[in-house]
């Protein structure tokens, strides 16, 4: 089979488009945090209660002490992200890596792909759009997972939606599909 | 996110003015014309006795206060002692609030922590002088306890940062 090094190892000219474009997707920390904030405050103030304790619980994610907690799983939904998208994200690792737990606070998170050529722009909207989403179910679903139990199951529901739908964007080309000529067993 | 700090004085001449006003107004509204000596009693005053009883229910009551603030209440001293709070000295909750706390409510707080030991202290001194009525300041207190918590925890709407360019 002819190597084509300006595609990488696996490229297949049989199976694949050329992979010569690539896409960042970025996700400003701020405005994951505003929404946290926001859907925090409607479920605290339509909570069914007088317990005000509880109430500000729920409405304080952002605040000392939670936003560690934010950061960590926020953190973690990038990564997931990025190890979803493998195809397009792959990094081979260093000779030599040293990785520590210590909590990192990113302003902006990039996720790089290298996406074959006849890649879709209205998919790369759909997935930085559900990039988001899923974040801030997941991060909700945390935080109502320690301050209102009752809520986690709705906000999972959420996130696991738009990993599917994510998951769904990675298979996504707009070329057609051939089937491979085989003309003996 | 950073703290907002908020500092609560409660003055003390304003305290104790306010518990010797109403056990006065109290005693007057007792009289039965029998009673003269109850009355008296029921109405505290700046004699040395009934001074330092007050001072010891406002002591008191300001330490369980610290105590329903802790949450709040930003002190890093690690002494302290039962020797009795001085008359001239005011009272001074620093708390520092979380980012999202609703600051139309610093009022409340202060003006019921304020009730909340003036109500102690006269629960207090009516114990010894006039029972029938102690247990009535004693529930309004609970009350400004419960409204106090119940303002400190007020949260405002977040508003979106704007993204620069």
């Amino acid at each position: 089979m002819a190597y084509y090094p300006q595609y990488g190892l696996d490229y297949n000219p049989e199976q694949n488009v050329p992979r010569t474009k690539t896409v960042t997707l970025n996700f400003k920390r701020h405005e994951i945090l505003d929404d946290l904030k926001q859907y925090s405050f409607v479920i605290g103030d339509i909570l069914d209660t007088n317990d005000e304790h509880a109430r500000h619980q729920i409405q304080d994610i952002a605040e000392d002490g939670n936003i560690d907690r934010v950061t960590r799983v926020m953190n973690l939904c990038i990564s997931e992200c990025r190890e979803i998208l493998f195809p397009y994200t792959k990094e081979d690792v260093d000779i030599s890596e040293l990785r520590t737990n210590t909590l990192e606070t990113v302003e902006e998170y990039n996720i790089e792909l290298l996406v074959p050529d006849d890649f879709s722009t209205t998919t790369v909207t759909l997935l930085e759009q559900l990039i988001h989403e899923f974040i801030v179910a997941r991060i909700m679903a945390d935080w109502m997972s320690i301050t209102n139990k009752p809520e986690t199951a709705t906000w999972l529901e959420k996130a696991d939606d738009a990993l599917t739908k994510i998951r769904r964007c990675k298979n996504k080309r707009t070329g057609r599909i051939r089937r491979k000529m085989h003309p003996f067993p | 996110m950073a703290k907002v700090p908020l500092t609560i004085t409660l003055y003390m001449s304003e305290i104790i003015y306010r518990v010797q006003n109403k056990t006065y107004l109290t005693g007057r509204s007792r009289q039965n014309g029998n009673n003269h000596e109850e009355v008296a009693n029921m109405q505290n005053n700046d004699d040395e006795e009934n001074k330092n009883q007050i001072l010891l229910s406002i002591g008191n009551a300001f330490a369980t206060l610290k105590t329903k603030l802790s949450e709040w209440l930003d002190e890093s001293t690690t002494s302290a002692s039962n020797a009795q709070i001085k008359e001239n000295a005011n009272l001074t909750l620093t708390l520092q609030m979380p980012s999202n706390y609703n600051k139309s409510t610093k009022d409340s707080i202060a003006t019921m922590a304020s009730d909340y030991i003036v109500n102690v202290a006269i629960g207090d001194w009516f114990q010894i002088t006039n029972k029938n009525d102690a247990k009535d300041y004693f529930d309004a207190a609970g009350a400004n306890l419960a409204s106090i918590r119940e303002a400190a925890n007020k949260r405002i709407r977040p508003t979106r940062t704007e993204v620069s360019a």
